[in-house]
């Protein structure tokens, strides 16, 4: 930190210089409002050590001209923790879906002019620019009831006793921010604006392991019958094609097929209990 | 505080609650980074009651909002629509990208100017001067010129109006820790580097008026259970009393060289 620069001598406006003298290109895909075209425009921006696609977002906000000179509106985009945690900030950079908070310019663009790719992802609505509404990733949650039932009506005592074992396995599940990775790159969850249709329509792997780690919860497991029922039907658990692709770009390395493995034995088990008559 | 009474932690907005990381509660002077857990659980387990009460046994049921004035509804309506059409016939593409009124430029500007003068060393001439540059700030921010006349996912609309809001929680932090002369918890100014309770002991309120002046008091705290003493987190008492030794083995006495090690 440099103390004593000569910062803030409240004279005159400094534009944020860049510490080193490189620039990279923002390729942004861009679009004015939903089911507006969409359309390209670049972005010459400063960037210095530790930049990430955030701050470079900021950058063309403080001085929103494109790389040919055109004064343009600045470029709208999601964000809330920038920390990897909340999943809001989720866009498809160089072809690939993952947090853009994470993302260092560092790594992705090395060297001066290199490029750098920002498109909304495509599996949701775009609200405008890099922003999407998520929706439906959220809907599926509540088809599977991806939470412990608590309505204050009874005294829930001193809540139940979690195994070690059990604990490691509900932790990894827990992670997930519904940020909508796996689902952007599952080629069975596809564009449906239409909410009517999300009921029938592939429920994506984020909800199948939330199904899971609700399943495996002592008094969650109150309504794992319910969430079963909502992954035998239209859309659940047997609409996955196995592409597993989730895993692969999963940003907290969630164990994703094992979750839709697991909940596809029980989805299975549960019918045929049921044709017996005994679920 | 009385468990379950209504107006724990009630802002002065009847009903409007502050829990968890919006206040400053249980933590006084120092609230290192991520104990922001602490008054988010704590506000909702002890304070989650008051709400309950509140809603049961206050206004919400003897003046329910449908029996507000219309009137007191559209002045709101009123005065939040002419600050947004301020700013939205603020737009000038060709000057969007002046620094002097960009938003996103003054937010920039005033966060560098706050990580160098209000962070882990204060000092009161650094201080000063960074009042007087959020005075300049605060003056550019309330002209700003934008760069977006949607009214569809209008986001620098919104940034606009956060810059104004962060200048004044700037300047409250920048005059707090300006008036605080002494240093206590996280607050350290290295001109006056010891804790002074007879004239600080107290908790600083910022008040913010309609014209988002800010203005500046001391509460005293009741200390009258509790003696405060110095915190030294162990080193002064370690000095003052060794920790004791492990029973002599039997043999011969340790070497005074290796106590000295102790």
């Amino acid at each position: 930190m440099t103390a004593h620069s000569p910062l803030g001598n409240g004279t005159h406006a400094r534009p944020a210089p860049p510490p080193q003298g490189r620039r990279v290109v923002l390729r942004i895909k861009r679009c004015d409002g939903p089911v507006k075209p969409s359309y390209w425009q670049d972005f010459s921006v400063p960037v210095g050590p530790n930049a990430n696609v955030i701050s470079c977002l900021q950058t063309i906000c403080a001085s929103p001209v494109t790389a040919d000179g055109r004064a343009t509106t600045p470029v709208a985009w999601d964000a809330g923790c920038l920390e990897e945690v909340c999943g809001s900030c989720t866009m498809v950079i160089n072809g690939k879906a993952r947090q853009s908070c994470s993302c260092l310019i560092d790594e992705h663009a090395p060297r001066d002019g290199d490029v750098i790719t920002l498109e909304p992802m495509s599996k949701f609505p775009v609200v405008r620019d890099l922003v999407v509404n998520r929706d439906r990733a959220f809907h599926a949650l509540r088809r599977v009831r991806a939470w412990v039932p608590i309505d204050g009506t009874y005294a829930l005592g001193a809540g139940p006793r979690e195994t070690p074992q059990t604990q490691e396995t509900r932790y990894a599940l827990s992670q997930c921010m519904s940020c909508g990775c796996c689902l952007e790159a599952c080629p069975q969850f596809n564009l449906q604006p239409d909410p009517a249709a999300w009921e029938t329509s592939f429920i994506g792997a984020h909800a199948i392991s939330q199904a899971r780690l609700f399943n495996l919860h002592q008094t969650g497991s109150r309504m794992a019958a319910e969430r079963l029922e909502a992954l035998m039907g239209p859309g659940g658990v047997s609409d996955c094609g196995n592409a597993q692709n989730c895993v692969k770009v999963c940003p907290k390395k969630i164990p994703l097929t094992e979750s839709i493995a697991a909940m596809g034995r029980a989805v299975t088990v549960h019918s045929v209990k049921k044709f017996f008559s005994l679920a | 505080m009385l468990p379950g009474a209504p107006n724990n932690m009630m802002t002065n907005v009847r009903g409007l609650y502050a829990f968890g990381e919006v206040n400053f509660a249980y933590h006084g002077a120092n609230r290192l980074g991520a104990n922001a857990l602490l008054s988010c659980l704590f506000d909702g387990l002890f304070c989650g009651a008051s709400v309950d009460a509140y809603v049961r046994q206050e206004e919400p049921s003897t003046a329910p909002a449908a029996s507000i004035p219309q009137a007191q509804y559209d002045r709101v309506v009123d005065q939040e629509t002419r600050k947004l059409e301020a700013l939205l016939g603020s737009v000038d593409p060709a000057r969007a990208a002046d620094p002097a009124t960009n938003p996103y430029a003054i937010a920039r500007e005033l966060g560098a100017e706050m990580t160098e003068a209000c962070t882990v060393v204060r000092r009161e001439d650094r201080l000063r001067r960074c009042l007087a540059t959020l005075a300049e700030l605060r003056d550019r921010a309330a002209r700003p010129c934008l760069a977006d006349p949607a009214g569809w996912g209008n986001q620098s609309v919104v940034f606009a109006r956060a810059t104004a809001d962060m200048l004044v929680l700037a300047e409250a932090l920048a005059k707090g820790a300006l008036e605080r002369r002494e240093s206590r918890g996280a607050h350290y100014r290295s001109d006056y580097p010891s804790r002074d309770d007879t004239q600080f002991m107290k908790t600083t309120v910022t008040r913010c008026d309609a014209h988002g002046q800010t203005s500046l008091a001391f509460e005293p705290i009741d200390a009258d259970l509790i003696a405060p003493t110095a915190r030294t987190y162990g080193k002064k008492d370690s000095a003052a009393a060794p920790t004791p030794q492990p029973p002599a083995p039997p043999g011969p006495a340790p070497q005074p060289a290796m106590a000295a090690t102790h």
